[in-house]
């Protein structure tokens, strides 16, 4: 291998590295946020299981996908070089990173996508890109999924609360937080499964790329466990922003909507995922917290935070997008472009991790503060109901 | 997606919850008792509470075996 390609391929499996650290800390919240919120789990002992559990998940699943893309790219008219995959990563490394700021649950496999469609664009042409997929795969799903698992989410807390509408509280809640406990750790197996595959396939492709592995084979042992470290440590990282968003910002979660939240999760990714189409897990769970807070009489849900989501999942495929696109104007330009990139991108990143320093936000804090406002009648209401 | 595939998402995934949901709920009241009412917890309340508790465990066990690729 020339030094130049060993210097590309280290980049992208480094860069890939940190996607996956970052996809790791960005969905810590889709499994254990509700948990955290409710009691059901510490905060570290719950960041502790779900690395634990996505660290078991990549070493049970390591089919790596056919297509690094899901179809969204033409991968039969264009070739996907080592330099569109790295510019793709950085978009969505960036992406992820101020989401994670700004405390937003973004999916980061759509910006996984929209990083790698804005490089092929720039690198290849926009003959590369598949837009039906685009439309069928990204944009349509990021608007019915939340529907889905919020009415499932909404059904089961209020089917559960007639059920348990005589009993002690204090017993009821003790028994929802040992079924929360359940329900999260399948969640965080289920994430591990399946997103430290997307790095595996990529780190693969890129070796099959250099001739470094043979074509048609699967992931090496190596790639396994360093892909298996990643997400792990991200996911004990905590991104307490997020978790904090989904478990305090959304709605007031008690164990019971916890539970059904999670269960509701669950079901609807592995429901779709076995009628051979997937869901994003982060869309998922959020949709299922908004739906579970509806589904409890007096209960309320932050609005003004729903929307903000919806607008961050929205623009999330554009504007990982532009960012791979514009990483992979300067790439493309040659080694000093692809080191440009790189240095770049670690100086905004340290940029995105100095503003976060201004507000921490950590297992200690993260279940303090709260933007919902239970509305008094409905609750005073709903208290002379039960 | 097809709007079929969303409607059978949707109906399956909201069937299940529920009847998880249920389950979960009924054993928990069955082996707890309403309030105040501890001492209606007999063993027939007890063994149906557990049943149903099992009721759950296996729909945990199946969504393992839908998680875990070498199983299927």
């Amino acid at each position: 291998m020339d030094p130049v390609t060993l210097i590309v391929v280290v980049l992208v499996i480094a860069t890939a590295l940190v996607f996956d650290f970052t996809n790791g800390f960005h969905d810590t919240a889709n499994a254990m946020a509700t948990s955290i919120a409710t009691g059901a789990l510490k905060p570290k002992t719950a960041v502790m299981a779900a690395g634990t559990l996505n660290l078991i998940g990549a070493f049970l699943s390591t089919e790596v996908a056919k297509t690094i893309s899901g179809g969204i790219i033409n991968e039969q008219q264009v070739t996907i070089e080592a330099g569109f995959i790295f510019a793709g990563l950085v978009g969505a490394i960036l992406w992820n990173l101020i989401t994670w700021l700004v405390g937003l649950p973004s999916s980061s496999s759509h910006a996984l996508f929209g990083g790698l469609v804005g490089a092929v664009i720039v690198g290849a042409g926009v003959e590369g890109v598949n837009f039906m997929a685009v439309l069928n795969k990204i944009l349509i799903p990021a608007l019915i999924s939340p529907i889905i698992a919020g009415f499932a989410a909404f059904c089961a807390v209020r089917v559960m609360s007639v059920v348990v509408r005589k009993m002690n509280e204090q017993q009821m809640e003790e028994g929802y937080r040992h079924g929360q406990t359940v329900t999260a750790c399948l969640l965080a197996l289920s994430h591990g499964t399946n997103d430290a595959q997307k790095t595996m396939g990529i780190i693969t492709l890129t070796l099959i790329a250099v001739g470094e592995q043979a074509s048609g084979t699967g992931p090496q042992f190596w790639v396994v466990l360093i892909c298996g470290l990643a997400i792990a440590l991200g996911t004990y990282m905590g991104g307490w922003r997020v978790i904090r968003t989904l478990g305090k910002g959304l709605t007031e979660v008690t164990p019971l909507q916890g539970f059904a939240s999670e269960a509701a999760s669950t079901t609807t990714i592995l429901v779709s995922s076995h009628l051979g189409f997937a869901l994003s897990t982060t869309q998922v769970c959020s949709g299922s917290i908004i739906g579970c807070g509806l589904g409890k009489k007096g209960n309320a849900v932050n609005w003004k935070v729903a929307g903000k989501m919806l607008i961050a999942w929205l623009i999330t495929f554009p504007a990982a997008g532009l960012v791979g696109a514009l990483a992979c104007a300067i790439a493309k330009t040659g080694i000093y472009g692809t080191l440009a990139v790189a240095v770049i991108f670690v100086v905004l990143a340290f940029i995105i991790f100095r503003l976060s320093r201004r507000n921490p936000v950590n297992a200690a804090n993260v279940n303090e503060g709260t933007d919902v406002k239970l509305n008094p009648t409905n609750n005073a209401a709903a208290s002379v109901q039960e | 997606m097809q709007i079929a595939n969303f409607f059978l998402v949707l109906a399956v995934a909201t069937v299940i919850v529920c009847g998880v949901g249920f389950l979960f709920a009924s054993g928990l009241r069955l082996l707890v008792g309403d309030e105040g009412r501890q001492d209606q917890v007999g063993g027939a309340r007890k063994a149906l509470a557990y049943v149903c508790f099992a009721g759950c465990v296996a729909v945990v066990v199946y969504a393992l075996y839908l998680i875990i690729p070498v199983f299927h």
